[in-house]
């Protein structure tokens, strides 16, 4: 459903050019669970922002669900963004006052939803992440792990095709990491595909698929070679 | 002042808010500085001198009863038994008041045969001892005698009679040495008058007329059924008198006192509405002045909040906090005097609109000074806070993630 | 969508309450002092009887004969002799036509045993009620044969009703005016008329004369009162007594008229220039003729009875407004650089530049309407005060009507909206980013 083709990102200021990303190849199939890993500063951040189509490759060709974005409107991007994508951020970014409920209701509101449509998705993503109890209560009042149960609900309450999640797990400590990708394989079992960046090699390994980035250099490992090599 | 150089800059880079502050200032100096010239001219218009003795006085509105024979009869009864009161000055029957909204006025001509009158002018007609009893100044020629009053029912300026008139008229009279006036012969309604004297000042019953300043009087005491008496107690006696003189005229059967009002009652009301617009644009620069330190503050704060790791980071490097602070006053400085110089230059040409188009003065340059002066300090006061709350930003702002 | 912007926006003012405050003060500020000075001016330019101030005219004529040239001046004074008004009211060109005179003398009701109070009273003729719509809680206005008799007959407000009859029906009682009864035919209901065009100049905005009677019969009885009249006479009367000054050439009196229609109008005219160039033949009207028919909002303009300070009041609360939605706008910029993280948030899944165009918007309208109703209680003690500055003023031209009320809220929200227009153009410009600054 993702398919990039001589993909390239490069930054010009005044008389500088700063190439992020060299060009690259890459598609992603519906339901498929990919991890990009690489070190800071390798231009991972800029690959999911344009895969997350907030913001604009400078050469080669992005099609999304088969739609070449660089045709697309503003509004339809934000459209897609809406609808088709969902995001998980390393610091959360729920808007703290505004309680559990409403910050998943966010998304939903820019949407043709009647009033008890919307509640059910957010019952039931709030469900799913198993803080169903706590929809009244703010962000504040939440630990680390629960915070970003409450994104990644709000990421899935609008039942998006792919869900792009950027370090879900940088601000949180060994257990609750480990019950956030729990969470993300699940809502990958049930369809969704996952573009999963992180910097943690074991995580990485969850996925099926690894795509590694250094210095601007898109490649891609089998997990088995990489197996079989340590 | 080291740091000038860099705050110019970076207020060129951002355009947008410092252009907003420094409009903010502009405008208001602009509007303030119209509003408190023309609250000066108003000031100096309502202190205008009447000429009388203000202080002591007051007048009587009251009915002289008829028939039209007994006027003068009664006329002499009541000056008589006012007279009497003890705490009365004196007492003069007078055909209007100064500043009183309803008077007379005549054109006068400087002989038969023209047809445009030297001007037109407020006309008072009392006894001889007008200039005494009224407390007004004669600083030329004679004052008038009993020889040379009169009485009439109207009209005392178709009566032939030596006049006095208000220096403001002589200067119409005789432009080249209003002191010339004396002797002259002047015709009201085709009727010469001599005019026997001049006297400082006395002005007409509307203060917003042009001609106010330009009055004459007449020694014809004009009687018909209404009469106004102008009395003038002697100091600190003003409430008895007052008293007294009510319970006098009533002792008359049929008596009716239709107003009587103390000088200073009769100022209060002529400018009535020009007190109340010099207490409404009071309110204006008072709000304006309120408004500007609002809108100071407000941005001043947000804007130091917004810079919180420039600010630790400067710290970091070795600022003290007294020049963290005289950093932020700086950057107000050099806002509010752009702000200033262009309000400079937009006062003086909403004055010229107001000039041209309402009548007003235009504001004098010491006014603008002052003004300038004054926003400045404000503007430095309202930003003083932020900045010290910016001094007292940690520095250890600038070592953590953001 | 605009219910959950408006939730939003209400949130967020409690989110940064001191710069809530600010602009809200401001605006309040700014729309307080504005409303007050309009509401002033407005009630002040009223059209004091929009049902025919079309058809309601003042009767000039320039009976002058003194030689001067008077035709420097664009206006002719609008009173006239006792001669030239009684011709004149024979004419039967026009609807109604109205002597207007006034007087001062003593009051009391003759049943009680109070003592006299010194009252104004309006005379007029027969036609003023009819023309001016006077509305009537008893009784009704005299005819015409009092107006020829010269009876004694008075016309009293409610208010003069209520002081000397305890606000009964008094039809058919007597008042004594001066030392002679009266009886009472009509007691008017409440009668609001401003500017009070037909009266003096000064007194325009004062509430009308507490009681009426026949112009004929103040002749009769030969009471004047000087001080509330503008006389002007151009040659002296023959002598001192009422029949001299009746028949002189001194000009005392004011005529109002109704005409129906541009006809009848024109028709008047002729008949005033006709009557103009008889008398010139008998030798008076020596200067010029000049007849005018002046209508009420032309006669208003010309006798400039809205203060020029009213006007100049509005044009500095204007200025004022801007000043304080300048300061207003600085805030904005300062508010909406704080929403950055947000504005990229809500970006991020999926709000087009135009949501939160929107609901930026939405914020700031909320921001307005909340200004905009402090803004409405500081105009009504505003009015307050200018009820105390200008107490010759009555209080019912420093009131705001409904539509005034709505006027300044819709203002309120328009001119936040607009002035908040660039901060919130560049707010929603914001650059997108998953690494999103803290909130």
């Amino acid at each position: 459903m993702l398919k990039m083709t001589g993909l390239a990102k490069a930054y010009i200021t005044s008389d500088i050019k700063t190439q992020a990303l060299q060009p690259f190849d890459l598609a992603i199939g519906q339901g498929e669970f990919v991890s990009v890993i690489g070190p800071s500063g390798s231009g991972k951040t800029t690959f999911l922002n344009i895969a997350g189509l907030l913001e604009s490759h400078s050469d080669g060709v992005y099609e999304l669900d088969g739609q070449d974005v660089s045709k697309m409107s503003d509004k339809q991007k934000s459209a897609y963004r809406n609808e088709k994508i969902g995001f998980v951020f390393q610091s959360f970014n729920l808007i703290p006052e505004l309680n559990l409920y409403d910050n998943i209701d966010m998304p939903l509101r820019y949407r043709k939803f009647n009033a008890k449509e919307r509640d059910e998705r957010i019952m039931k993503a709030l469900e799913q992440v198993g803080l169903a109890g706590r929809k009244n209560h703010y962000p504040t009042q939440l630990s680390g792990g629960q915070q970003q149960r409450v994104a990644i609900a709000r990421a899935i309450a609008g039942t998006p095709s792919v869900i792009f999640a950027d370090e879900p797990t940088g601000n949180l400590d060994s257990k609750m990491a480990q019950g956030i990708m729990a969470l993300l394989q699940d809502i990958n079992a049930s369809g969704t595909t996952i573009v999963m960046v992180t910097h943690d090699n074991e995580q990485a390994q969850l996925a099926q698929r690894i795509v590694q980035i250094k210095d601007g250099v898109l490649s891609e490992e089998s997990p088995i070679l990489t197996q079989a090599i340590a | 002042m080291r740091d000038l150089a860099p705050i110019i800059k970076a207020l060129f880079k951002d355009k947008l808010v410092p252009f907003l502050l420094i409009l903010q200032i502009s405008v208001t100096f602009m509007v303030m500085v119209n509003a408190a010239n023309m609250i000066s001219e108003r000031e100096k218009l309502m202190s205008r001198p009447t000429g009388v003795d203000e202080e002591n006085a007051f007048y009587v509105l009251t009915n002289l009863q008829g028939p039209a024979e007994n006027y003068i009869a009664n006329l002499n009864h009541d000056l008589a038994s006012l007279r009497a009161i003890e705490g009365v000055e004196a007492v003069s029957p007078l055909n209007g008041v100064p500043l009183g909204l309803w008077g007379n006025y005549t054109s006068v001509y400087p002989n038969l045969d023209t047809e445009y009158p030297i001007d037109v002018a407020g006309y008072y007609g009392s006894d001889e001892h007008i200039v005494k009893n009224l407390g007004l100044t004669l600083i030329a020629g004679d004052n008038l005698t009993l020889s040379d009053t009169t009485i009439t029912a109207n009209g005392g300026q178709n009566i032939s009679s030596n006049i006095l008139i208000t220096k403001a008229f002589a200067e119409l009279v005789s432009p080249e040495d209003w002191r010339q006036a004396v002797g002259q012969t002047v015709y009201t309604s085709n009727t010469p008058q001599r005019i026997k004297g001049i006297i400082k000042a006395m002005q007409g019953a509307w203060p917003r007329w042009y001609g106010v300043n330009g009055s004459i009087i007449y020694p014809v005491i004009e009687v018909n059924n209404t009469i106004r008496y102008f009395v003038r107690a002697k100091p600190d006696q003003l409430d008895n008198v007052m008293e007294e003189v009510n319970k006098v005229l009533l002792n008359t059967p049929g008596r009716v006192i239709e107003k009587m009002q103390t000088m200073e009652e009769v100022r209060l009301r002529a400018y009535k509405d020009d007190n109340a617009s010099s207490k409404l644009l009071i309110s204006v620069c008072i709000g304006l002045l309120l408004a500007t330190s609002l809108g100071i503050y407000g941005q001043a704060r947000f804007s130091v909040n917004r810079r919180k790791r420039q600010i630790g980071t400067r710290r970091a490097l070795g600022a003290s906090k007294g020049q963290v602070m005289r950093f932020f006053m700086l950057e107000n400085a050099v806002v509010s005097l752009t702000g200033l110089v262009i309000g400079f230059i937009a006062a003086l040409s909403l004055s010229e609109q107001f000039a041209q188009h309402f009548g007003l003065t235009p504001v004098p340059l010491p006014y603008l000074l002052s003004g300038m002066a004054a926003l400045f300090v404000l503007g430095q006061l309202s930003v003083s806070y932020p900045a010290l709350q910016a001094s007292r930003v940690e520095p250890a702002i600038a070592t953590r993630s953001a | 969508m605009f219910s959950y912007y408006v939730k939003l926006a209400l949130i967020n003012f409690k989110r940064t309450p001191l710069l809530s405050f600010l602009m809200v003060m401001l605006i309040a500020m700014g729309i307080g002092a504005t409303m007050t000075t309009y509401t002033v001016n407005y009630m002040m330019s009223q059209d004091p009887i929009p049902t025919k101030s079309d058809n309601l005219y003042s009767v000039q004529i320039d009976s002058r004969g003194d030689g001067v040239d008077y035709s420097y001046l664009d206006t002719i004074p609008p009173e006239m002799t006792y001669l030239d008004a009684m011709n004149i009211l024979k004419s039967d060109i026009p609807k109604y036509q109205a002597v207007i005179s006034a007087i001062r003398t003593t009051v009391k009701n003759p049943a009680k045993h109070d003592t006299a109070v010194t009252r104004e009273v309006r005379t007029t003729s027969a036609d003023f009620f009819p023309m001016l719509e006077v509305p009537f809680l008893y009784g009704r206005g005299w005819d015409e044969t009092a107006d020829n008799n010269a009876e004694q007959v008075v016309v009293l407000t409610k208010q003069a009703n209520m002081r000397f009859f305890d606000g009964e029906n008094s039809i058919g009682q007597s008042l004594q005016l001066g030392e002679d009864l009266y009886q009472v035919v009509g007691v008017l209901d409440d009668w609001l008329i401003v500017p009070k065009f037909y009266g003096q100049n000064n007194a325009m905005y004062s509430q009308p004369f507490d009681i009426f009677m026949p112009f004929s019969t103040q002749v009769s009885k030969e009471i004047f009162t000087t001080s509330l009249i503008n006389i002007s006479c151009w040659k002296p009367a023959e002598d001192e007594s009422t029949a001299a000054f009746l028949a002189s050439e001194c000009s005392w009196i004011n005529i109002w008229a109704e005409l129906e229609s541009d006809e009848k109008k024109q028709q008047f005219q002729l008949f005033l220039d006709n009557y103009a160039q008889q008398q010139q033949a008998q030798g008076r009207f020596a200067n010029r003729i000049l007849n005018k028919l002046v209508s009420v909002k032309q006669y208003l303009v010309e006798e400039e009875i809205v203060p020029e300070d009213s006007k100049i009041a509005v044009w500095l609360a204007a200025l004022f407004l801007i000043v304080c939605l300048l300061n207003c706008m600085g805030l904005m910029m300062a508010k909406f650089h704080g929403k950055a993280g947000e504005a990229g948030l809500r970006r991020a899944v999926g709000a087009s530049r135009q949501h939160l165009i929107a609901q930026f918007s939405v914020e700031l309208a909320v921001v307005g309407f909340i200004g905009g109703v402090l803004g409405l209680l500081l105009a009504q003690l505003g009015l307050v005060a200018m009820t105390n500055l200008y107490s010759h003023l009555h209080s019912s031209l420093m009131q705001m009507n409904a539509l005034i009320v709505i006027i300044t809220l819709a203002l309120a929200v328009v001119i936040s909206c607009i002035f908040g227009l660039i901060p919130i153009l560049k707010a929603s410009r914001i650059q997108l980013s998953s690494q999103l600054k803290s909130l």
